[in-house]
């Protein structure tokens, strides 16, 4: 208690002098964003913090996932170790990420120094640089979770701060000052008026509109005030959650910034960026741009189509270009209940499509649409069923991606569409294994498919059954890729 | 095609996700094997010798149903300790909600017969007849597959095999139970270990609640699962961030009651539907715990206190002034769903609601289709539509960012809905000086005070007589009784 005392009194003692120092310096900000700013300087330190040289920071989170789960009444929980550490003197940043979650293991790191950034997996052991990066821009994510960070953003924008008043905040005076930050749209922060602490910040996103930092349970190490509890919400859902956080003052940055010597650079990637359709035996397109795709099946007098993701019309409607026909899209196959895979179905039903799906999927579909569809718009799978007079079969597998998912086979080409389990747009190379590769490969063993080939609705390389069997051959977890001290 | 397609889509191998058809005795054998192989897998003997079993869950909590606004979720910390006593049936509950030294305290005990509120800072203990063995511990139990399995093992238990299961790619047996006192348990046995993965309490929409076993783990003996979260309705509701077990753990002292606690006063039950005549053309009426004022305004009635149910309570209402008048206006207080519980049903009366605009979301998504706009009333511009016998204020306090509560001059009530209240027979709650500020700048003339949790008119005299008393033990609301695990 005598610590902290003493602490909170040298926090005070060094916010008094950092206001002498920084009102000493030119004004360029009114004065009430001045007056904000020298508070939010104090509570976080004043002189300490105004003249931090450099931070590590290390935060344990959850990231919930919502619409991402194995089941539409489950979600889906990642835990995520983020160490990162700010050079602020030299101006180099590193952001290792060591993650859990059913996918498997992933061990990531960015570091930029010298005005590259460089992209390191260390699970698949390459690196790759990228010189169109700053400071400011990497690692903005984790820069934005914690409240002494943005501080720092905050005190770096100083000049275009804007004051936006007062207005009450968990039942206490708060004060709002918004101000701009790299490669983001601009942070608004909440600041309590008698503490000078962030309690919230909002920053606006046009897809999902605002987004929620609440910063909770404030303390002090070295002299530097943080919250030791945040959370991040999208849409009004918790998306991530500190569980412990610890910072380091100023700490040794012997090694931190070196990179592997022994790293490969990764694959290139296919050139995406264009629609285009390909014609896969005599009546089937596989068609896509960027990481959608989906297959079509001419049936006849109509389409059967899978893969969901949005922009669906505009593949069906490259697919009818292609083939020369303009064939109602009949049977929409929803392969599962996730949210981006079900992005299309909007689409989908407007082209009049009936929704082959689940009966545990059902709902979720439906929540695509303004009305609901009435039941004969749906054709409930149950264990399998095929379409196309044979020419489409549909099985429900389970896998830890998505407890019911529908595999669609075509039996004439010997091939799979299936979504988010095997795929890559490299152009050379095979994907790092992971838990749903090896849980397809068990489930697909269960089969009696005779597949050679998997359409996937991402990647736009068609990988084959045999190079599944490559990846997953021996597949055991590795709980800490590298042996790196994040996770050791 | 329709129909040609459905009889394409016949089962063309066994379905791997339904209940396989199996005699009663085959079923009724493969519940005790399972049973017997899930006893095995957590312990055997010492899963058998266990008697008492204290059980701590260091977890967030997500206020899905009653968060600050209707933005962001409430995230909160939360530390429970439950022992159980089952072949006495007995359980001891102390709850530390939030983080110290922001935290409050619960104490929850059932002694096999009798349950009992501890309040450590008034040194008082209340008799609830209404709490049980099941429920005494607010579902904590859940959070621990080795609690739920004991609880199955009790003897005489009905245990039923529902069959084989996929879930997450593994296979799981599915077994319903119902341990005397609970609803219908449905449990998912991982088929390979034997461990307990998942619990699904049966409900269906906003109500499900599913629990998610993890990590299992081994202390003194006995298996449990170090992670575990629950969901309510597809959301997050609990994830734990630590899970202990202990056996006995100072059971002599835990299942004893504090000595020299002072006996609570009575609680009220309101078991029947009531109705009390408050003044000329003002009831209220209520049941359990959901309580509305409704006010004669002449050829219609206006209503407040928006918990399901609230369409018996206008009827009740109806029938004792013998007046059938529509209810044209319902205010509504705030946006916790519990308080939106009868939306629907007002909805179907025709009523139009009286709100904040920053609520009315919240209130359409508790309704089936579209409502028009012009069902909305901002209640900054009801005025003279309430014929003055119905006045509405604004609060903004820690409860919730807005608060609507009415004034009813006839009688000089003010409804607040959860503010302040009392469901004790005699006395009144200690404290409310934040609440007696907020009825001060409200401006009515206040005589009587009601709310949606009781059937109890607390007089205005009450809350003066409790804010002029000493603060006492008041001064210990971050109370943290130094015996609790938690607080040490």
């Amino acid at each position: 208690m005598k610590k902290s005392i003493q602490q909170t009194k040298a926090v005070l003692l060094a916010g008094l002098c950092a206001a002498a120092i920084m009102s000493s310096g030119a004004v360029i900000a009114g004065p009430d964003e001045d007056r904000v700013i020298d508070k939010v300087v104090d509570a976080y330190g004043g002189e300490a913090f105004a003249n931090l040289r450099s931070l590590r920071v290390r935060d344990t989170n959850y990231t919930i996932s919502v619409g991402q789960s194995p089941t539409p009444e489950e979600v889906e929980i990642s835990t995520t170790v983020n160490e990162m550490v700010l050079d602020y003197a030299g101006q180099r940043k590193s952001l290792e990420s060591w993650t859990k979650n059913r996918h498997g293991v992933f061990l990531n790191q960015q570091v930029f120094a010298d005005g590259t950034v460089h992209n390191i997996d260390h699970r698949a052991g390459t690196i790759a640089a990228n010189s169109n990066a700053s400071f400011d821009r990497v690692a903005g994510g984790t820069v934005r979770v914690l409240d002494t960070t943005v501080a720092k953003v905050m005190l770096a924008n100083r000049e275009d701060a804007v004051y936006g008043g007062e207005f009450m905040y968990n039942n206490r005076p708060h004060e709002r000052l918004t101000f701009p930050m790299a490669s983001s749209p601009e942070l608004t922060i909440a600041v309590d008026a008698e503490t000078g602490l962030i309690s919230r910040m909002t920053r606006g996103n046009p897809q999902v509109g605002t987004l929620y930092y609440i910063y909770t349970d404030h303390t002090v190490t070295d002299g530097i005030a943080f919250a030791k509890n945040s959370n991040f919400q999208i849409g009004g859902q918790p998306n991530s959650m500190v569980l412990g956080r610890s910072i380091e003052v100023n700490p040794s940055l012997n090694g931190v910034f070196d990179l592997p010597s022994d790293y490969d650079a990764p694959g290139a990637q296919l050139d995406t960026s264009e629609m285009t359709v390909e014609n896969i035996g005599d009546n089937i397109y596989y068609v896509g741009q960027g990481n959608a795709r989906s297959v079509f099946i001419d049936a006849g007098d109509h389409y059967v189509a899978s893969g969901g993701y949005s922009g669906l019309t505009a593949r069906y409607e490259a697919v009818k270009a292609a083939a020369g026909n303009d064939k109602p899209l009949r049977y929409q196959i929803v392969t599962h209940h996730h949210s981006d895979h079900i992005g299309g179905m909007a689409d989908a039903a407007a082209l009049g499509a009936t929704f082959v799906t689940v009966s545990a999927h059902k709902s979720v579909v439906q929540g695509q649409f303004a009305e609901p569809l009435p039941d004969d718009r749906f054709m409930l799978i149950e264990g399998s069923g095929s379409l196309a007079g044979g020419d489409v079969v549909v099985r429900d597998i389970s896998t830890e991606h998505s407890s019911q998912y529908l595999l669609v086979y075509l039996p004439d080409v010997k091939m799979a569409f299936i979504a988010d389990h095997f795929g890559t747009s490299q152009e050379e190379g095979l994907p790092a294994p992971t838990v749903h590769m090896a849980g397809l490969r068990r489930a697909i063993d269960d089969l009696d498919f005779d597949i050679e080939a998997f359409l996937d609705a991402h990647g736009a390389r068609r990988l084959t059954m045999a190079e599944l069997r490559q990846v997953t051959e021996g597949f055991t977890l590795n709980e800490c890729p590298g042996n790196r001290p994040i996770c050791r | 095609m329709r129909i040609v397609c459905a009889l394409i889509l016949m089962l063309m191998f066994a379905p791997h996700s339904t209940v396989e058809a199996r005699s009663a005795e085959d079923m009724a054998q493969s519940a005790e094997d399972i049973l017997k192989r899930a006893h095995t897998a957590y312990g055997a003997q010492a899963f058998k010798n266990l008697d008492i079993l204290s059980f701590r869950a260091q977890y967030i909590g997500f206020n899905a149903w009653q968060n600050h606004t209707t933005q962001t979720m409430d995230a909160n910390r939360f530390d429970a300790v439950l022992t159980i006593d089952f072949p006495n049936r007995r359980k001891d509950f102390r709850w530390l909600r939030g983080e110290k030294p922001n935290h409050s305290i619960r104490h929850w005990h059932y002694d096999g017969n009798m349950g009992y509120s501890i309040d450590h800072v008034e040194k008082t203990l209340a008799r609830d007849a209404s709490m049980s063995f099941a429920s005494v511990d607010r579902r904590i139990a859940f959070l621990s597959d080795l609690a739920v399995l004991k609880l199955v093992a009790a003897p005489n238990t009905p245990v039923t095999y529902k069959g084989r299961q996929e879930w997450r790619g593994l296979a799981f047996d599915v077994m319903e139970a119902q341990p005397a006192g609970f609803q219908p348990l449905t449990l998912y046995f991982d088929r390979q270990t034997s461990l307990l993965h998942r619990l699904d309490l049966g409900a269906t929409g906003t109500n499900q609640r599913v629990y998610n076993y993890s990590s299992h783990a081994k202390s003194g003996g006995l298996t449990y699962a170090a992670n575990s979260y629950a969901t309510r309705g597809g959301d997050a509701e609990m994830i734990s961030t630590s899970i202990s077990i202990g056996t006995g753990m100072e059971s002599g002292e835990v299942f004893s009651l504090p000595g020299g606690y002072a006996t609570a006063p009575e609680t009220l039950s309101f078991r029947e539907m009531q109705v009390q005549r408050l003044a000329e053309g003002v009831f209220l009426a209520g049941q359990d715990w959901g309580f509305s004022v409704f006010v004669n305004a002449g050829d219609f009635y206006i209503g407040v206190g928006g918990y399901h149910d609230v369409s018996k309570r206008f009827e009740a209402v109806v029938q004792n002034s013998g007046k059938a008048m529509p209810l044209r206006y319902h205010l509504v207080t705030h946006h916790h769903r519990d308080h939106l519980g009868g939306m629907q049903e007002l909805h179907d009366l025709g009523t139009q609601f009286i709100v904040h605009p920053d609520h009315i979301a919240s209130i359409r998504a508790q309704i089936d289709g579209q409502v028009p706009d012009n069902r909305f009333i901002d209640y900054q511009t009801i005025g003279e539509k309430l014929n003055d016998v119905f006045r509405v204020g604004y609060v903004s306090n820690a409860h919730a960012e807005h608060n609507l509560v009415a004034y009813v001059p006839e009688a000089k009530l003010l409804f607040t809905a959860d503010m302040y209240l009392s469901r004790q027979k005699e006395g009144y709650p200690a404290g409310g000086e934040d609440f007696y500020k907020t009825v001060r700048e409200l401006g009515f003339d206040v005589e009587a005070l009601a709310a949606a949790h009781s059937g109890r008119v607390l007089n205005f005299s009450d809350l003066e007589t409790a804010v002029s008393m000493p603060s006492g033990s008041r001064g210990l609301e971050n109370y943290c009784p130094s015996d609790w695990v938690q607080c040490r």
